[in-house]
């Protein structure tokens, strides 16, 4: 009992474990792939959409940093089309005065007066006047000077309006190739500094760059040139002059007009014009100008190391050094290969490695003096937006992964509890259920299940208090059941005593019985010993066969097979020893017999048998149904007629070849009997081919009538050789053709009408040449005499037999034959022929009736 | 249209007996026709046909050699579309006469038979023209 409640609570134990592992299982079966796909995907999502901003953001930045050196390089050509414009104009108002140089210098009344300075040796305004005017062309100031001094003055208004519209001018000026000068400036040391010129022995201002750039190249050049940088002769630092040419009526270079810049002014401009920092929000690192070839024009000294540059000396002794500074000198590689790149383009975007950090490098041309403005960003600067999305989409990447981990344990954990409660309300009441099975099966059915529920398991519970209650009734009627069976067991000893009894007094009987067979079959024995000698004498060959297997055969099948007794009876079957091509015949055979059981087959049968050694020989088989020792059985005769059937072969070769010698007979028979007809036609052709040789009418006659006989011979042979047994010849139809193929050859159109009558009638070969002769000759004749001159008549020929007499007509109904000739004393050779043929050789009569025309009548006999 | 007696036409004689066939030349030449010299066999028969080009054919049926005059003349008629005489000596053997039928001849005629039927069937094949 104990062991059994061990057991129940195991089993409860097991299936709750299992159903509770396999939910687990399903569980995390499922949540696993979808967690592990779910943090995949995100992942990939981040990686590309952090890649493609910064991309995108990189992109921009190239495009902002090319569009704001764009933007600055034209605002530079704007400024210097500015100062381009208004030195144009003073130009053009300069070259004006040189039209008419009198004429201007008329119109100022006094000129001006210039006082010859001491110190330097020049010819100047005084000090009060705005615009210094100048002279040092020469140590006199000739008339025609006093005229342009005079003229010139219409350009002080100009030179001074210049300064006002351009307050970043230094100065602006005039000068002449005959030696005039004239400055205006505001700047007071500038001022000073023009005043006080060094002598033109030591410097001549026409020498200075403003002029040069026009004598210098070739005359009559027009437009506004800027100098190039220089260091200017009356104010300390750089200058950059526009320059105008003043030219004369003559086309020829008088003077210049100019408005000086520093460069300092001018760099400022450039690199702050539009302010740069508060546009770029401080991404463009810095700005910087370089000369056509490199040179530095300005850069930040901050950033000279950054480029690979030595920092500048502590105090440049002049301004000028600083042009001799060129960025190619740069310790960085990169920054030299930059610079090649930047000045053989005309403007583009440069990556540069600078230090630690890659470099943004735009550059752009500026027309006017082929300077390069280079804008300079940091890639980290320009790119860091694009950091910051990576770091804010990674930061949500792994608030949404974590958030994910924590649900997906929630629900985990959530169907776990719920699988082991479900586990739990299916399982203990199996495990109740089971109990009680336990004690059922121990005999113990004093109990019953308490389960009442609405499922499969309440309706176990019910079933299972049904079985109690039918076990509990079964084991009631087991008890009533031994009782009644006890007294059924004597009941029944009772009787088998009593059959037993009976028994043994049968048996006696039977014994007596047995005895009386036993000698009725000893005499069965012996008629069947006889009855096997009998057919062990027989010459013919018998068997008994049963289920296609010998069970007795005689000596005479022994002898004509040549396998022993043992070998064949039990062994072998009929079927065994008939050759193969007869079996399927026997078989049938043998099945029909069967239907007719115990009859005799209709015919003896023909087949072919093996013997041992292999050789086939002829059996005749005769056999029918019998029962053999109670079981039906065909009994079976074989006679050996190979001998008899070898002969039958060699008669019916001999009766064939025969057969074939015969058929040869008449091949060559038939073969003879025409080459003998064209032999004969052959005769016939000479005799008319001679005959035309032959002048003599009578020698002519004699031809012609030996063709005609040798004609009726031919066609004797050639109607032999047409007849069915080559010996005989249908005589009437001979004579019709003869008679008439003879008179076609000797006379002309339808002449004599030749009718035949005729019983049919063969007649042998050598009987047939005779009469034909007989009946040529009487033909020859008929047409000879009996129509002269072309009369047409009949010649009739009639043909009989009556008891083997032969009665012939050969009749014309001519002229009639001349009395004198007969039969007897003929003296024509044909008629001769005649006679003796049917007389001779036929054993016939012959004998003429001239009552109308001529008719013989001719007899003979079927046999001479 | 006559040139030296000649009637209309060219004959082509085929016999294999030779003096069988002169004499038919002969007498058919007496009747004013221009044969051919005796042909003797079925191949030089094609051969003088292709050649020659006859007007009418005169065919021993019975040829020695490969073809009889019968195949001879079949051959003939391929390329060359005239009339046909046939002569035999066994005008009575079925299959012959049958297979000679087969081309149409104008006449069958036998080889012991009458003269005027040659004439008479080759004023046919030629188309009845008189001398």
């Amino acid at each position: 009992m104990g062991i059994s409640r061990v057991f129940a609570k195991n089993v409860g134990d097991k299936i709750g474990n299992k159903l509770f592992a396999a939910f687990v299982l399903i569980v995390v079966l499922t949540i696993l792939p979808v967690a592990h796909h779910v943090l995949d995907s995100v992942n990939t999502f981040g990686n590309y959409s952090t890649r493609i901003n910064k991309e995108q953001i990189r992109k921009q930045a190239i495009s902002y940093l090319t569009r704001l050196c764009d933007e600055q390089g034209a605002r530079h050509e704007e400024y210097f089309a500015k100062f381009s414009a208004v030195v144009h104009l003073l130009a053009t108002q300069a070259s004006d005065v040189y039209q008419d140089l009198s004429a201007y210098a008329a119109m100022t009344g006094e000129p001006i007066p210039l006082h010859f300075q001491q110190e330097n040796r020049m010819y100047i305004t005084g000090p009060g006047e705005p615009v210094v005017s100048l002279y040092w062309g020469a140590s006199s100031m000739a008339a025609d000077i006093l005229i342009e001094t005079a003229a010139l003055r219409h350009l002080d208004s100009g030179l001074m309006e210049a300064e006002k519209v351009l307050p970043e001018a230094l100065a602006t000026h005039v000068l002449t190739t005959s030696g005039i000068g004239k400055y205006y400036t505001k700047n007071s040391q500038a001022r000073r500094a023009v005043r006080q010129l060094p002598v033109a022995t030591e410097f001549d201002q026409r020498n200075g760059a403003p002029l040069t750039v026009f004598t210098e190249s070739e005359e009559g050049q027009k437009g506004v040139r800027w100098t190039k940088i220089y260091q200017d002769d009356v104010v300390d630092g750089l200058v950059v002059t526009a320059s105008g040419p003043i030219v004369d009526g003559t086309g020829r270079l008088r003077g210049v007009v100019g408005i000086d810049i520093p460069l300092s002014t001018l760099v400022d401009t450039i690199l702050d014009a539009g302010g740069l920092e508060q546009q770029g929000d401080g991404r463009v690192l810095l700005s910087f100008l370089l000369g056509s070839s490199g040179e530095i024009i300005a850069f930040p000294i901050e950033f000279l190391s950054l480029f690979g540059l030595p920092s500048l000396p502590e105090q440049m002794e002049h301004p000028r050094d600083m042009l001799d500074y060129n960025l190619d000198q740069s310790t960085n590689p990169q920054v030299q290969k930059m610079v090649a790149r930047i000045l053989a383009k005309e403007s583009g975007v440069e990556t540069v490695l600078l230090g630690e950090e890659n470099h943004l490098v735009a550059s752009q041309t500026l027309s006017v003096h082929g300077w390069k403005l280079v804008m300079v960003a940091r890639e980290a600067d320009l790119v860091s937006s694009a950091e910051k999305t990576r770091h804010a989409l990674d930061e949500m990447i792994v608030s949404l992964k974590t958030r994910f981990v924590f649900y997906s344990l929630c629900i985990t954990l959530i169907i776990l509890c719920l699988s082991y409660l479900a586990v739990r309300n299916f399982v203990a009441p199996l495990q109740k259920l089971a109990l009680l099975a336990e004690r059922v099966g121990e005999g113990d059915l004093s109990q019953k299940s308490d389960l009442e529920r609405g499922d499969e398991l309440g309706a176990l519970a019910t079933a299972m208090n049904t079985m109690i209650d039918g076990l509990v009734s079964a084991e009631t009627m087991k008890k009533q059941y031994f009782h009644r069976l006890e007294d059924g067991i004597k009941t029944r000893t009772a009787q088998l005593q009593r059959n037993n009894q009976k028994l043994s007094a049968m048996m006696r009987d039977v014994h007596v019985e047995s005895e009386k067979n036993r000698k009725l079959s000893n005499a069965l024995r012996e008629r069947e010993r006889q009855l096997i000698a009998t057919m062990e004498a027989s010459l013919a060959g018998l068997c008994i066969v049963q289920g296609n297997r010998f069970k007795y055969v005689n000596a005479a099948i022994v002898k004509m097979f040549g396998y022993s007794k043992i070998e064949l009876i039990n062994r072998m079957g009929p079927i065994d020893l008939i050759a193969p091509e007869y079996k399927v015949e026997v078989m049938e055979r043998m099945s029909l017999q069967e239907e007719r059981l115990y009859r005799r087959t209709d015919q003896p049968h023909h087949v072919k048998c093996l013997r041992k050694n292999g050789e086939v020989f002829d059996v005749e088989v005769d056999g029918s149904y019998i029962p053999w020792k109670g079981v039906p059985a065909s009994v079976g005769t074989m006679i050996d007629i190979s001998d008899h059937v070898q002969v039958q072969e060699k008669i019916r070769v001999k009766e064939k070849s025969l057969q074939g010698l015969l058929q040869e007979k008449d091949l060559l028979l038939r073969e003879v009997y025409h080459r003998t007809k064209n032999n004969m036609l052959v005769i016939i052709s000479m005799l008319a081919l001679q005959m035309e040789e032959i002048e003599d009418q009578a020698a002519k006659k004699i031809f012609e009538e030996m063709e005609h006989r040798i004609r009726a011979m031919a066609l004797v042979h050639e109607n032999l050789y047409q007849s069915e047994n080559l010996v005989e010849i249908n005589l009437g139809e001979y004579l019709a053709k003869l008679a008439r193929t003879q008179v076609e050859h000797m006379t002309f159109s339808n002449q004599i009408e030749v009718r035949a009558d005729y019983c049919q009638v063969t007649v042998p070969f050598d009987k047939a040449v005779p009469v034909g002769l007989v009946v040529s000759e009487l033909i020859t004749n008929s047409v000879k005499h009996a129509f002269p001159s072309g009369k047409k008549g009949i010649i009739r020929i009639q043909l009989a037999v009556k008891k083997g007499v032969y009665y012939l007509v050969v009749e014309d109904n001519g002229t009639g034959l001349p009395t004198e000739i007969d039969v007897e004393n003929a003296t024509s050779f044909g008629l001769q022929i005649t006679s003796s043929m049917v007389v001779k050789q036929l054993g016939g009569t012959l004998a003429i009736d001239r009552s109308r025309g001529t008719a013989f009548h001719i007899t003979f006999k079927d046999r001479t | 249209m006559e040139t030296r007696g000649r009637k209309k036409g060219l004959i082509m004689l085929v016999e294999d007996e030779v003096l069988v066939g002169m004499m038919l030349r002969k007498k058919i030449e007496a009747h004013g026709y221009i044969t051919s010299d005796v042909i003797t066999t079925g191949e030089e028969a094609v051969e003088w046909a292709r050649s020659e080009k006859p007007d009418l054919l005169f065919m021993d049926v019975a040829l020695p050699g490969k073809i009889d005059g019968v195949e001879a003349t079949r051959q003939i008629k391929t390329f060359l579309d005239i009339p046909v005489i046939f002569f035999t000596g066994n005008h009575r053997d079925p299959q012959v006469i049958e297979r000679s039928k087969a081309l149409a001849p104008v006449a069958i005629l036998d080889k012991l038979g009458s003269f005027d039927a040659v004439i008479r069937a080759v004023e046919s094949g030629l188309g009845g023209s008189k001398g």
